[in-house]
This record gives C-alpha cells, structure tokens and sequence, in this order.
C-alpha cells in the first residue's frame, strides 16, 4: 500500500502541471522573439515584402463578428447540435471569403498594405558558418538548452504516480 | 556518374546491414514477447506496461520523431535550398521542451488515474462520454493511416535506392517483375519496387505484431543509437575531408543554382559497339567568353548512343525529341577549388568518350535565386518554381510554431508519454532528447550543405544524396565497410516511425472500437488475438494500398500530420487543463480542427489544381485549424452545461471550483 506521503494529490499535480506549462509556453515565445526577430533583420538577403491584404482581414474579421452575434442569440433559441452545426458553417464560410478576398489582393494592389524591411546584403561568416545561423540559431539553441538543463533539474517537480484502476491491473 | 567500385562496395555493404540488423529486430521482438507473459496483456502490449525508464522513453520518443524524412527527406531539401533549413527547423530548438514537456506529465497521470492504454479512451473517460472516444477513434484512424501509408512507401522507396547497386537484388527484382506482370494493378508497379515493399513491410509488420509496444520502443532504442552513430561519423568524415567548415561555406556563398534544359550530346565519330550514358553523366562545356567560371553539364536522364551513331538518345523519350537529353548546367567559380577538383575527379572515372554538347533551347534558371552568389547561405534560400524562394519570412514565423506544437498534438508522441514509469524519467529523457536533437540536426545541416561542395550536381536526384555521401565519404576515407552502418540509419528512421503509427492504428481499433463497442467482455485470450490479427491485417492494408502509391505522397504526409494535430491538440490540451470542457466542445473542437485542414487543403486544390495546402493570409492551415478549433471548444463549451462535478473532482482534485 502507497505510504499517505507518496499518494498522489489530484489537485496540486494538476496546478503543478498547469504552472509548468506556463512556463514552457513562455520559454517557446522567448525563443520565437530571438529566432524570428534576428532573423528577420540578418538572414534574408533580399527584401522582405510583408503584404498584409486588409481585405481578407476584413472578410475574416465581419464573419468573426457575424460569429459572435449568433452565438449570443442561438443558445436560447436552437438545440446545442444544430447551434454548433451553424456556428462552423459560418466559420466554414469565413474561412473561403477570406481566401476569395486573399485571392483577389493578389491581383489587385490596392487591396493590400505593404511593407518592405530591407536585406542585409553584408554576408559574413563566424566559426566557418553563417553569421546569422551562430547568432539566430546556434546562440539560442545553447540559451534553450541550458534552460532546459534547469528547468528539467531544478524547476520541474517530481511527483507520485497516480494508481490505475483495479480494471487495468487485471486486463 | 558514380563511381561503380564505390557503388558496388556500398550497395553490398548496404545488404549486408540490413540482413544483420533484421536479425537483431527479430532478436529484439522475440526477447519482447517473452516479456509479455508475464504482465496484463492489453497493458503490456500497447503500453509497456506503463513502465519505460529514462534509456526507452528518450530513445522511443527520439526515433519516432525522427522518420524517414528526417534521412532522406531533409537532407535533399538542405542539398537543394542551403542553410535556410537551419530557420525551417528553428523550431526545433524548444521542441525537447515543449513539444514533450507541455501534456507529457499531466497526459501520464490522467492515463494512470482513468486507466487510459490510447488518446481518444483517455478523452472518453476524462469526459464520461462514448461519443467523444469514437469521434476522437475516427479521426485518429483516418488521419494516421494515411501516415502509415507514406511511411511504408518511404520505407520500400529507401530499401530500393539503397539496394540499386547489388547485382543479387536486381536478379529477384527482375524475377517479381515476371511473377506479377500478369496479375492487374499489382504489374503495374515496377519489380524492384515491389520486392522492396514486400521485405520491409513483412518484416515491420512481423516484429510489431509479435513483440508489441515492448518490441517497438526496444527496436526504436537501436534505431535511435544508429542514427546518432551515423550522424556524427559522417560529421567527422565531412570536416575532415574539407579541411575545416570554412573552406565549404565560403564556396558555398560562391554557388549559384544550376540552370534546367536540354542538349544534344555527341561523340567526334559514330561509334561501333552502343554506349551507355547513365543518369548522372558529366560533359565539359566549352566557356571561352566567361573567365571567372567553368561550365559543366550533368545529365538528368539515362541516354545512350546507339552503334554506327555519333549522338545520344533519350533510353525512354517522353518529349518529342529524343536526341534532347535533359540535363542541368552548372556554373562553377575557379575559386572553388573543393568543388572544380570533386566534378574533375568525377569525370576522369567516367569510362565514356570525350562528348561535345550543343544546347538544345533556352535553360531555364530557378526562380528565386537564379544567378545569385550567397543564395545557399542565406535566408529565403533558392526555389526552382517559386519566385519568393524556399522560405518567405511568413513561412518561416508558421514553422517555427508548428514544430513544437504539432509535435505535441501528435496521438502517436501522446501514446509514449502514457508510457513512461516517473517523472523523474520525464525530466532526466528531455535532457537526453535535448542533447541527441541538438547532435542530430544541426550536424546534418552541416553535412549535406557540405555536400553540395564535396558531390556537385546531385540536384538531379537529391533523395539520393544520404547514401550517396555515406558511399563516398567512406570510400574516400579508406573504410567503405562503414557506408553499412551510415546507410542503416534511413532504415532505422523509418522503420521506428512505421512500427509506431501501426501499434498506433491497431491500439485504437482494438480498445476503442471492438472493445467499447462490439465485445465489451472480451476475455484476454480473445482480445490478445484480435490484437495480433489487427496489426497484421492494418500492416497488410497499408501494404497493399502502396502497391501503387500516388505520386502526392509527400503532400499526404504533411496533410496528415497536420489534420492529427488540429484535431488532438487543443482538445487534449483542454481536455487535460480545462476543468469545464464539456464533451460535446471536445468533440465540436476534433471535427472543426480536422475539418479546417480539410477546407484549406479543398481550396488549394481548387486554387492550385493539385493536392496541397492553401496559405490563406501566407499561414499554414495548421495555424488556422488550430485557432478555429480552440474558438470552437471555447464556444461550444459555454453553450453546454457544465460537466459532473464529480469527474472534475476525479481529475483535478477538490481545490479546483
């Protein structure tokens, strides 16, 4: 029999658990802001076009409104399965008007804002390798590990294991 | 052309691997079922009896991850595009952390506490409710087959390029070829091919079904040892050979993408006896206008210049002119002096005559990156039909996230991290994973963008490049017995991935579909038959389905993989941390999640004409489905009651309101 120390407490694994991946999440937006961001500025060696086409935005941002709307009135009015069923037809929809709209800014530049963040046209080597691939990937790959030497040594707690079920054992 | 003698020594090295390491799977298998007598046997057979320690958990999570794509697959696209692949997989630098770390603790304990052998049993019970077990079963089951289906093809497509140069293995493909040239639809598939397919997947299918989930994770511990040994042997052979990474970047920033398109290759005089030009042939193009640069051709295409002739001739002529002999045509600097003396080298083994080359047409350059010095060292890479290159900057933010997190939503990840015994060997296995990721893909980036110096012109078949460096690496260094070991490694990745996503299959159609459903007291002799013959009889579906496989494979691969993780993703993750998710926005988030991949990929085949995703607003549908399902759970959820308070009692204590 489990000593009482070592039984599983439902409740604090689960707010540990929780805790945790909070963290993981931010070590992953740490990394996406030290990758991407670097990148950005030191890989590209040409111009990077950002075309942001507003119309698709637009299409996608009135069926999320459209969305919304619904859902506030159906709950009251249509059984969960057909309030459900109508919610992703709307969704569905959005979804092929924006790809129209999508479609369409690329024919039509004015349907489009653009935005041009120039190449960094200076090739330069570091350790026999592409600077931006030391300083972008290589760099932050050290961080993350060392980070996560830390976090999996120090920062993550072990807990007991929950039983299983008398059914399992005996499958 | 390849050297014969390198290509014969390691095509034989090659079978003689392969036949050994059978040998130690079946050995591997055989120990496994011995093991199984002695614990339950559904426990035991699709989860290892919960009991993985740090050396199986890291190395199963590892070798499923790393598929035969992370072999052939990615070395060919770091050969063809440069280091830009080192952005495409900037992901994977957080992958050990977050793609194990962010369910695999909580995923194990509610496993544990409802007594959970596969996902969508976990999600039933989690829920309380059938519906949620068989839509989650549904989807699994599409989605991973197709999976399986691409693996098994990568599996006899990697045998096939690995074997082609064994005289033993022609004589049988020739032999199937004759069997089954009668029998329809299975004589369309070439012979070769089809030998492949039988050996592989008689052989996965043996050993996953005998040995079970024990078997699976001890042969993946092999697997992964191989493919970390083959990786860093190649390293050193690479830096060695180029005299240090320097020497290779530096004319890998002089390169420019070879140009496409025909030529007319002649001899001075008709010859007596046919002359064979193999794919892969190199011609010397004549370049007085140009100082700085010599100009080469390689032919993409076998050809042959037939007796009392002077001109080559297309062996099977799908254009009009037969007498055009596709080829590439490379521009190399003088100053890459690696580069010019790898293509010299390569043209004094060719035992073909002096040949004169006259274009036939315009050759069309790449693009993106067409005539561009530095386009293999940087970022969007170069792209033969893309005009934005290989990596837009908006492709690359979609990477970065898909990564991590797909690889999170992935059931067959999902079904190792029920399996491990403590937490203790969570922790100690992402270091390990951490460690074994940062020695595995960063080198290989090195290695076969290193490649592009030491083997020139590979472009013409760049699946081929893995077995090709390991041949010459291995020949060069005076030890072409090691080409066995580094070629084992594309077997091994496959292998580990198909014998996963097979047990993956059979679990659920086992536990989740006949047992909820159709024998709910089935006694454990009947279950550990109808476990068996489902793995063998999903292992021989797949099989068959491949005997001729779409051309699409590839495209497949990626739809489902994404489909898996829009459909499990937000729902397992919500289903593990969200005490008011109600089953019916579990089941609304599965079919909205999967169902977005299958808009977005519907509208890229409308847009496209061809099977493929759709960017809407330049992001993968992963992004999408996966936003659109969250919303819906988040929405779905509000508009049903809430769940028992009991089952949220049960799984996340009492503290919780």
């Amino acid at each position: 029999m489990t000593a009482p120390a070592n039984r599983p407490d439902t409740g604090k694994s689960f707010r540990q658990s929780l805790r945790e991946l909070r963290v993981m999440i931010i070590v992953w937006a740490c990394a996406f802001i030290w990758v991407i961001g670097y990148c950005t500025f030191n890989a590209y060696q040409t111009d990077i076009h950002i075309q942001v086409p507003w119309c698709a935005i637009l299409a996608i941002g009135a069926h999320a409104w459209w969305f919304i709307k619904v859902y506030r009135k159906l709950h009251r009015d249509l059984p969960w399965a057909s309030s459900v069923g109508l919610l992703l037809l709307i969704a569905a929809n959005g979804a092929l008007a924006g790809a129209a709209c999508d479609q369409a800014a690329r024919h039509l530049p004015a349907l489009t804002f653009h935005f041009i963040i120039p190449a960094n046209k200076d090739l330069r080597l570091t350790l026999g390798l592409p600077s931006w691939t030391v300083y972008g990937w290589l760099l932050p790959l050290f961080a993350a590990n060392v980070y996560t030497l830390w976090f999996c040594l120090k920062g993550m707690k072990d807990e007991p294991m929950e039983a299983m079920p008398k059914e399992e054992t005996h499958a | 052309m390849p050297n014969p003698l390198l290509a014969a020594s390691a095509g034989n090295a090659a079978l003689v691997s392969f036949t050994i390491y059978i040998a130690i799977v079946f050995v591997l298998a055989w120990l496994a079922s011995r093991k199984q007598e002695s614990g339950s046997f559904m426990n035991e057979y699709f989860l290892g009896s919960r009991n993985l320690g740090l050396w199986a958990f890291a190395f199963t999570y590892a070798a499923t991850s790393a598929s035969g794509g992370s072999f052939m697959g990615f070395p060919s696209l770091i050969y063809t595009h440069g280091w830009v692949l080192a952005l495409w997989i900037g992901g994977y630098i957080v992958v050990p952390l977050v793609a194990i770390g962010l369910i695999a603790k909580r995923l194990n304990q509610v496993a544990r506490k409802s007594g959970s052998i596969t996902v969508p049993e976990l999600m039933r019970k989690r829920l309380g409710s059938q519906t949620v077990g068989n839509v989650g079963t549904i989807l699994l089951v599409f989605f991973q087959f197709f999976f399986l289906l691409a693996q098994f093809k990568a599996g006899a497509m990697i045998m096939t390029t690995l074997l082609d140069d064994v005289e033993v293995f022609h004589t049988a493909a020739q032999a199937m070829d004759r069997w089954t040239d009668p029998i329809p639809w299975v004589g369309a598939a070439e012979g070769s091919y089809l030998l492949c397919l039988l050996v592989f997947s008689l052989s996965v299918i043996a050993y996953t079904a005998w040995g079970g989930f024990r078997a699976v994770v001890w042969t993946d511990v092999m697997q992964g040892v191989i493919m970390g040994l083959g990786v860093m042997i190649l390293l050193a052979l690479v830096l060695v050979q180029l005299g240090g990474l320097g020497n290779a970047t530096r004319e890998l920033a002089r390169q420019t993408p070879p140009l496409k398109g025909t030529a007319i290759l002649s001899i001075d005089s008709a010859t007596t006896n046919p002359i064979t030009l193999k794919k892969g042939t190199w011609i010397e193009q004549s370049n007085e206008h140009n100082a700085t640069h010599k100009f080469y051709l390689r032919t993409s295409q076998d050809a042959q210049i037939p007796a009392g002739k002077n001109t080559a001739q297309q062996n099977q002529s799908e254009n009009e002119n037969p007498l055009h002999i596709p080829v590439i045509q490379i521009h190399t600097p003088l100053e890459n002096r690696i580069e010019l003396s790898s293509i010299e080298r390569e043209l004094n083994q060719q035992s073909t005559p002096a040949m004169q080359a006259q274009p036939a047409g315009d050759f069309q350059a790449y693009a993106h990156g067409a005539g561009q010095s530095g386009a293999y060292i940087n970022a969007p890479g170069p792209h033969a039909s893309k005009a934005s290159g290989f990596l837009p900057l908006l492709l690359a933010v979609c990477f970065f996230t898909f990564w991590p997190f797909a690889g999170s939503g992935q059931p067959s990840y999902m079904a190792r991290q029920m399996a491990f015994r403590d937490t203790a060997t969570l922790r100690h296995s992402i270091i390990f994973v951490m460690v074994y990721f940062s020695l595995i893909y960063f080198p290989l980036i090195i290695i076969f963008t290193s490649g592009r110096v030491l083997l020139p012109g590979w472009e013409i078949a760049s699946d081929r490049i893995m077995p090709e460096m390991a041949a010459h690496l291995t020949s060069t260094a005076g030890v072409p017995w090691l080409a066995g070991l580094l070629v084992a490694a594309p077997f091994a990745a496959v292998m580990s991935s198909v014998d996963s996503f097979l047990l993956l299959v059979s679990s659920s159609v086992v536990r989740d579909i006949y047992q909820q459903n159709i024998n709910p007291g089935a006694d454990e002799r009947t279950m550990k038959k109808i476990s068996y013959g489902t793995t063998i009889v999903v292992g021989a579906l797949a099989m068959l389905a491949m005997v001729n496989p779409p051309e699409f494979l590839q495209d497949l691969i990626v739809f489902a993989s994404a489909g898996l993780g829009a459909s499990f993703l937000m729902p397992v993750i919500l289903t593990l941390y969200w005490p008011r998710l109600t089953a019916r926005a579990c089941i609304a988030g599965m079919i909205s999640g999967g169902a977005t991949i299958g808009v977005l990929y519907l509208i890229g085949y409308i847009v496209n004409g061809k099977f493929g995703e759709y960017l809407l607003l330049g992001l993968h549908p992963f992004l999408w489905s996966v936003a659109i399902s969250t919303t819906v759970i988040l929405v779905a959820a509000k508009l049903t009651s809430p769940p028992k308070p009991e089952i949220v009692e049960n799984y996340f204590g009492k503290q919780v309101p």
